[in-house]
């Protein structure tokens, strides 16, 4: 964990995301001020007095709720009302929504807040209202909705961390890679420049401020003495006007600067864009911007994208981006992503008509689903082996698909769907009511994804029937390495792991293919170094796979991974 | 020059302001408006540039109805000052009295003349003071600059509202004698407003005493103080009159009563009276120039001669008045 390992390994990676951090923040800002500012003034000078409190008070309330709680908001709003739900606009939507409070109530109490006297000699002098507003009352309202924009920037940099959820970019991507890996490096990579972020811009906005304050209510100019008959200094001072036609120059060009790289030039000239690529079995197919939408942990574990990366020589035009797992499979279908990593048995992706791409180069090691069990659980407690066991080699891919699908797209709880299966299998039986619990307690585990939760709920089920130890559900963890980090601590004592994710992602080894081979291997590594004990694998292989829209897939003659991947170099 | 007539004001609370009033001001005249607080003097003021507009009643400034007038237009034409914070604290001197010019449309190089000339009118040294902000100065030196902005863009009327009031007694005196040795200048229309009644038999060629919206007298300063027009202006005069009788009464009433006698001899060299001065000020000219008879000028000729001591004994007969009352 040193910084110069971390430049040379995530350099390139620092620069782009910090880049799109900015990009976020600088679009929000500009929108926010673009509303918040003309609202505070008139806000400040209408005559309905009813308006100012009820407008503050309903950008108040948007404050009140959870940064990560109104972006989930929004998330689902514009499902509801089909507009895209992630990428830069939801998360743009919700920096703008959360940015506007501080700005709004800073220009509203400015202008509030000079002298009526003084606007009363402006009106006695002759000035009409709309120079009373540019003369006086913005000039002297100016450091301080300059404090507000202030606030708002750094808050937005904080806020803008939590749109990577939503694949907007930026440097939450880094922070949240860090968090599914639980690597310091990738964690340090994205808080450090987030941090310096904030605290640069709010030196340089503190500035801005200070330069933009009317000379005369400066509060470092002092008081001359009464009487003093020195001519002050004749230094050649620039009006305000100018300073803000100055600035807002600047911000224009930093702004351009941002932007003119996110416009999409081939897209724009789509039109005169012919080019075709000759695929591998002689189709000519027309040429087409493929992006990428990976979960965070795809994109951080090493038998993730790195290494298919590496594997398969595959390079998108754009970084991929990164997308929280439930959204996925959605912005495949609609077309906000063209290729994501899939798990083979979500039942998504023959419900949203998408093709699994044929790793043919064989690089995804096998992902066959087993409990992990802490061995001194197993000690303590007779019989607790044979009760989880009871599932072994008991659900079938297409089986676990359709339980996939219930919970995500039919809306059914994951236990409810977990005892039904149970049952049908008749491991449970019907109706019967799981005996009160007086046993020890065992603390089952899951990762944050659907069938994780489904198979951890029948983990506990088969407990509370079966046995009389009393089950903890703890289903909604962040990632692998959360859940081992607590399976080897002994705070879970037991989850359902993949074969290939503990070969590949926890004892660091190269992917194998033969799935009894790396079975034999996690189940012996476990026992040595963790004293965690694999138990019989329950059936399903849910590898990793590439997936994309099937009719687009058909169409640019896609099959394969090296198809993708020659597609991409062409 | 301003003609207010039968001019009416109820506030949308139900509070009548001004009621029916009606006042002539002269061209080149000031008028004080003088009365407590919630007397009417200040909305009447602001009627004139319609800061408030009246109820009923005609406002005419320079023969032309202000309600026919833009009233942006019009207060451009109307100088207007307030109390010390109406300085505009982001602009410098010179900004700050240039916005009547600029929004007159006064070209860059006009506006800097008038703007240095109306500084070193109101003795501050435009070299020095120009590029300063409101905060580098004293509350004299703001009020001056205050008197100044009023009178930028030559406007033939100036309202100004208490604007030495919140100045100590000192710089507060000095700053109404430079006004009125200005105003001997530039001879402009000025309605004042003040509730100091010292200001306003100072400053005023004519003062109008409001009560509650209602106009009590409306008459010159000796007037006011030797002949008080109702058991209102009596009671608020109260003891001051006798005070106010030095201020009041001139020489030249003392030639007329006969109290001095008059004559009429070539004026010596030398320090004098003129026929203008107050009691007090007499009593001042003695005490600086150390004289004990001084002759008293009229047309450039001695029209009178008057000893310490004989002015001395009348300012004792005009206190005396006060003392008889009260027994």
């Amino acid at each position: 964990m040193n910084l110069s390992k971390i430049i040379s390994d995530l350099g390139g990676e620092i620069a782009f995301r910090t880049y799109e951090h900015l990009f976020l923040t600088f679009a929000a800002m500009l929108i926010a001020i673009a509303i918040a500012v003309p609202l505070g003034i008139v806000l400040a000078r209408t005559r309905l007095k009813a308006m100012p409190p009820l407008v503050m008070g309903a950008a108040g309330v948007v404050q009140t709720v959870p940064s990560l709680a109104l972006i989930a908001f929004i998330v689902v709003i514009f499902a509801l009302v089909t507009l895209p739900t992630i990428g830069v606009v939801p998360g743009l939507v919700a920096l703008v929504l959360y940015a506007l409070l501080p700005i709004l109530r800073n220009t509203f109490t400015g202008i509030r807040q000079v002298d009526p006297n003084m606007i009363e000699v402006a009106q006695g002098m002759g000035m009409t209202s709309r120079q009373i507003l540019t003369s006086v009352e913005l000039p002297l309202a100016l450091p301080v909705i300059m404090a507000g924009i202030r606030i708002s920037t750094v808050w937005t940099i904080g806020v803008a961390t939590l749109c990577a959820l939503i694949g907007a970019g930026g440097l939450g991507d880094l922070i949240l890679q860090g968090l599914q890996s639980i690597q310091m490096d990738k964690l340090l990579a994205g808080t450090i420049p987030a941090a310096a972020l904030a605290l640069v811009l709010d030196g340089m906005l503190s500035g801005l401020e200070k330069w933009l304050t009317p000379a005369g209510i400066r509060e470092d100019e002092g008081e001359a003495p009464a009487g003093d008959e020195e001519p002050v200094k004749k230094k050649a001072k620039m009006p305000v006007k100018t300073r803000l036609i100055l600035a807002s120059a600047i911000v224009g060009i930093i702004s351009l600067a941002l932007f003119l790289p996110r416009i999409d030039w081939k897209g724009m000239m789509a039109g005169e864009d012919q080019r075709t690529v000759t695929t591998a079995s002689g189709q000519t197919v027309p040429r087409e911007t493929l992006a990428a939408g990976f979960d965070a942990e795809f994109l951080s574990r090493p038998d993730g994208y790195p290494g298919l990366k590496d594997h398969y020589n595959l390079e998108f035009e754009e970084p991929p981006r990164q997308l929280d797992p439930g959204l996925m499979y959605k912005a495949a279908a609609e077309g906000q992503v063209d290729v994501i990593c899939a798990f083979a048995t979500d039942g998504r992706i023959a419900a949203f008509d998408l093709t699994v791409l044929e790793d043919d180069q064989s690089y995804f090691p096998p992902y066959y689903a087993a409990p992990v069990v802490r061995a001194d659980t197993l000690n303590a407690h007779q019989g607790l082996r044979d009760v989880l066991n009871m599932l072994a080699d008991g659900i079938a891919d297409e089986e676990m698909q359709e339980l996939n699908y219930r919970v995500d797209e039919e809306g059914e709880q994951a236990r409810a769907v977990a005892l039904d299966f149970l049952t049908q299998k008749g491991l449970i039986d019907p109706g019967a009511q799981a005996p009160e619990g007086t046993g020890a307690r065992i603390h089952v585990g899951g990762k944050n994804f659907t069938e994780q939760i489904i198979l951890g709920q029948m983990m506990c089920l088969l407990l509370e029937h079966h046995t009389n130890l009393r089950p903890v559900r703890k289903l909604n963890l962040g990632g692998t390495m959360v859940c081992f980090g607590a399976l080897k601590a002994g705070d879970l004592d037991l989850y359902v792991e993949y074969t290939g994710t503990g070969l590949v992602n926890i004892l660091d080894q190269e992917p194998i293919s033969d799935p009894q081979q790396v079975y034999d291997i996690v189940d012996r590594e476990f026992r040595q170094e963790f004293d965690l004990v694999w138990l019989d694998p329950i059936g399903i292989n849910n590898t990793y796979t590439l997936a994309m829209r099937t009719e687009q897939a058909e169409r640019l003659g896609i099959e394969t991974i090296s198809d993708l991947a020659e597609y991409l170099r062409e | 020059m301003i003609t207010i007539e039968e001019v009416s004001k109820t506030f949308p609370d139900g509070t009548e302001a001004v009621k029916d009033l009606s006042l002539e001001i002269e061209e080149g005249e000031t008028v004080v408006l003088l009365g407590t607080s919630g007397s009417g003097k200040t909305t009447t003021m602001k009627m004139v540039n319609r800061l408030i507009e009246p109820t009923s009643g005609r406002i005419s400034v320079d023969g032309q109805d202000i309600m026919d007038q833009d009233p942006v237009q019009l207060r451009r034409h109307i100088g207007y000052a307030i109390q010390s914070i109406g300085l505009f604290p982001h602009m410098t001197l010179g900004e700050n009295i240039s916005v009547v010019p600029q929004l007159l449309g006064w070209d860059q190089p006009r506006t800097d003349d008038h703007v240095d000339q109306l500084l070193n009118m109101v003795q501050l040294e435009p070299e020095v003071y120009r590029d300063r902000f409101p905060s580098q100065l004293s509350g004299g030196q703001r009020q001056r600059v205050g008197v100044a902005r009023s009178l930028a863009g030559d406007p033939p009327v100036v309202l100004m509202d208490e604007p030495f009031g919140a100045l100590d007694p000192i710089t507060r005196e000095q700053l109404q004698n430079e006004f009125l040795e200005l105003e001997d200048e530039i001879k402009k229309t000025v309605v004042f407003v003040t509730h100091d009644v010292f200001e306003a038999v100072k400053m005023g060629d004519r003062i109008a005493l409001l009560d509650a919206g209602e106009l009590q007298q409306l008459s010159s300063p000796a007037e006011l103080v030797d002949n008080p027009a109702n058991e209102f202006v009596s009671q608020f005069l109260g003891q001051q009159r006798f005070q106010l009788a030095l201020v009041t009464r001139t020489l030249e009433f003392l030639l007329d009563k006969g109290i001095v006698e008059r004559t009429d001899e070539e004026l010596p060299d030398g320090p004098s009276l003129s026929r203008h001065d107050s009691l007090i000020q007499a009593l001042d000219r003695f005490k600086t120039t150390g004289e004990t008879v001084l002759p008293i000028r009229g047309g450039g000729r001695a029209i009178g001669e008057l000893s310490k001591k004989k002015l001395l004994s009348i300012i004792a007969e005009v206190l005396g008045e006060s003392g008889e009352e009260s027994q």
